[in-house]
């Protein structure tokens, strides 16, 4: 393409080569061996997460592995079979099992709290943001207010709010106590964006040419908003499954029959029991540590290739 | 001030006539004037070439006209009659049905006015589907074809390509295709040029006189150059400090220009026939504040030919010897024999068309 630029021509061998310089540049950096292991890990766990039920692994609560038939002081690694690969808990539940059935609701959790919180927060950013005036300081005070308050504070109020109501957090309740108080994170992030990108001139262009407010936002600032807010996301998905584990774990989070990786920690925590059997600590704190990783590792390759593409503008 | 009146060799009655434009903002500090009473008339096909430094309101004046500034903070006054259309009364509806078709505007960095992250295709056939309700792929074809006018070679395959792909000459001939694509009237150049190499500016402004003839389409082209407009406009209108500081047929302007500001400005640009090492003439000092601009002749405190009456009263926008063609605002124009470049009008704008 640069060929012609100066108007005159160039034999073809150059332009391929000025061509595939150009091509190169487009297509910026490689991603590297790390990143799809992080994305295989990922994606091996929501195949499971979703095909846990049909998958050849034995059922929780194996009638062999009773209470205390297998595991006695420093004998937990007995309950390593070729039936329990990951060892079986002093329930007799087969950890490899639970950890699924956690992933589920985990990776449900992480995901669902951050697509709850973009839906409402990054809509009202992106709209506070281009359209400014009062509609903007009332929802960017409000979001100032809720941030003020410790988080922690207001999450374990809210949990335990909703356990005293039905006895029970399930997932969905949970995934709105969370994204309830994502949202105005999530306000910020979209707003500044937003802010950034309504000052540009192609929303001028684009106004010029006839385009109405909620083109100009949905066509021109949105496509531009969406790519930094992907990275961001996928490094909130890892924050939020962190936080539901903490809780959990705290006895502040799910409840009922529920099983995610932070109840897992939570039913083996204990000095003694952490002794006996450490596995149960160990397999889901490993799923929850490579999951984590993984995003945080996908976030970052992702805004890397956001950031070559910025320069590139 | 009163509406300038048409110069005699404009034929088909005004397509723009905009009287007494002011456009205020209202900033923490104060009023900022930036457009301050401004008129003018352009006639169907005809380029008007508006120059002043920055900040001298040019860029505002633009987008006002278009009605593109924030509503909030922004005092706008005056009435611009386009095509018979009061556009000041006009509500957003409307005002967007005249956008593309009406009037368009390229910009002047062509690196942010394009899209970075949408496909060129889409951003031309947008308005084409906005406004001429075409279905995406005769869009599409339509667009291909815009792109090959304004000199795009492989139109086919640059429409799937993104902005970051294509080098700033090729990226300002895009949008001055998203502009031309829905055959507006009348164009608006903000310094199509400045972000450009020297070798492509050229190469733009014929693109524009080209697809202007073409398409009988008046333009109002906003620079900071002279030489940019020298050869190109039909009328020139200086402006300082938001208000027009003199306003002439192009020739007439470059050959009698009557106001300080002009023949400094014309002066402040290098020219090929000096010697080496000449050293090049600046303006002394910077533009006035504009929210509490001087009682007196604006310019003032930088003209080389200011008295106490510059300092306290205001000139006005007044003809020269009874023509009305040529309007200035000094109260001490420049007589002939103190004109800058030389006796004879040609050197001084053919040493500025060169560039």
């Amino acid at each position: 393409m640069s060929a012609v630029i100066s108007g005159t021509t160039i034999s073809p061998a150059l332009e391929k080569v000025v061509d595939t310089t150009v091509a190169e540049v487009g297509n910026k950096k490689k991603f590297g061996i790390p990143f799809y292991f992080a994305a295989g890990w990922l994606f091996l766990l929501t195949f499971c997460a979703i095909f846990g039920g049909i998958l050849p692994i034995r059922k929780t609560n194996d009638p062999d592995f009773l209470l205390g038939a297998n595991i006695g002081v420093g004998d937990w690694t007995s309950t390593f079979t070729k039936h329990h690969l990951l060892g079986v808990d002093e329930n007799g539940n087969d950890l490899l099992a639970y950890a699924i059935k956690g992933s589920k609701v985990s990776l449900m959790v992480g995901f669902g709290t951050v697509l709850l919180a973009f839906l409402v927060g990054g809509w009202g950013g992106m709209v506070a943001g281009y359209f400014r005036g009062r509609f903007d300081s009332v929802l960017t005070f409000l979001t100032n207010c809720v941030l003020s308050i410790p988080a922690l504070l207001l999450l374990l109020l809210l949990v335990s709010v909703l356990s005293a109501q039905s006895g029970a957090v399930s997932v969905w309740k949970f995934i709105l106590t969370l994204g309830a108080l994502s949202v105005p994170i999530i306000f910020r992030v979209v707003r500044a964006a937003t802010l950034q990108q309504a000052a540009r001139e192609y929303v001028t262009a684009a106004r010029a040419m006839g385009a109405k407010n909620s083109r100009v936002l949905i066509r021109e600032i949105l496509p531009n908003v969406v790519k930094p807010a992907m990275a961001f996301a996928l490094v909130a998905v890892g924050s939020v499954m962190v936080v539901e584990g903490s809780l959990s774990f705290l006895g502040a989070g799910l409840s009922g029959n529920t099983i995610s990786w932070g109840r897992m920690l939570q039913g083996a925590a204990g000095l003694g029991k952490l002794k006996s059997g450490p596995h149960a600590t160990f397999v889901p704190a490993a799923f929850l540590f490579l999951t984590v990783l993984s995003l945080n590792f996908i976030g970052d390759k992702v805004r890397e290739r956001l950031e070559v593409k910025q320069g590139g503008i | 001030m009163s509406v300038s009146p048409a110069s005699a060799d404009m034929v088909g009655g005004p397509l723009l006539q905009v009287n007494d434009l002011k456009t205020h903002f209202a900033t923490d500090r104060g009023l900022v004037r930036a457009v301050d009473g401004v008129s003018f008339t352009l006639a169907e096909g005809k380029t008007l070439g508006v120059v002043g430094e920055s900040g001298s309101g040019k860029s505002v004046l633009s987008r006002s006209i278009m009605n593109l500034l924030q509503k909030r903070g922004v005092n706008r006054e005056g009435s611009v009659l386009f095509d018979g259309t009061e556009t000041t009364r006009l509500g957003a509806k409307d005002s967007r049905k005249l956008y593309g078709t009406g009037m368009a505007m390229i910009f002047q960095d062509p690196m942010t006015s394009l899209n970075p992250v949408v496909r060129i295709g889409r951003q031309i056939t947008e308005s084409l589907q906005l406004h001429f309700d075409m279905n995406k792929e005769f869009a599409l074809g339509t667009a291909e074809e815009l792109l090959r006018s304004v000199g795009i070679p492989e139109p086919k395959q640059r429409l799937r390509e993104y902005p970051f792909q294509l080098s700033g000459g090729m990226r300002q001939r895009v949008v001055i295709a998203i502009a031309l694509a829905c055959g507006p009237k009348l164009l608006f150049a903000d310094e199509p040029t400045t972000a450009l190499d020297v070798t492509v500016q050229k190469q733009i402004l014929n693109l524009l006189a080209r697809q202007q003839a073409e398409r009988k389409m008046a333009m109002i082209l906003v620079t900071h150059d002279l030489g940019v407009v020298a050869g190109r406009a039909d009328e020139i209108m200086v402006m300082y400090a938001g208000q027009a500081v003199e306003k002439a047929p192009t020739d007439k302007l470059f050959s009698e220009m009557r106001h300080p500001y002009t023949a400094a400005l014309l002066n402040s640009i290098p020219k090929t026939s000096d010697p080496s090492h000449t050293r090049l003439e600046a303006i002394p000092g910077r533009p006035p504040q504009m929210i509490n601009p001087p009682a007196g002749c604006r310019f003032a405190s930088r003209c080389g030919y200011v008295t106490e009456q510059c300092r306290t009263d205001m000139p006005p926008l007044a003809p020269v010897d009874g023509d009305p063609s040529h309007l200035f605002r000094c109260w001490h124009p420049l007589s002939i024999s103190s004109r800058p470049s030389s006796a004879s009008s040609k050197p001084a704008l053919s040493a500025v068309v060169g560039n």
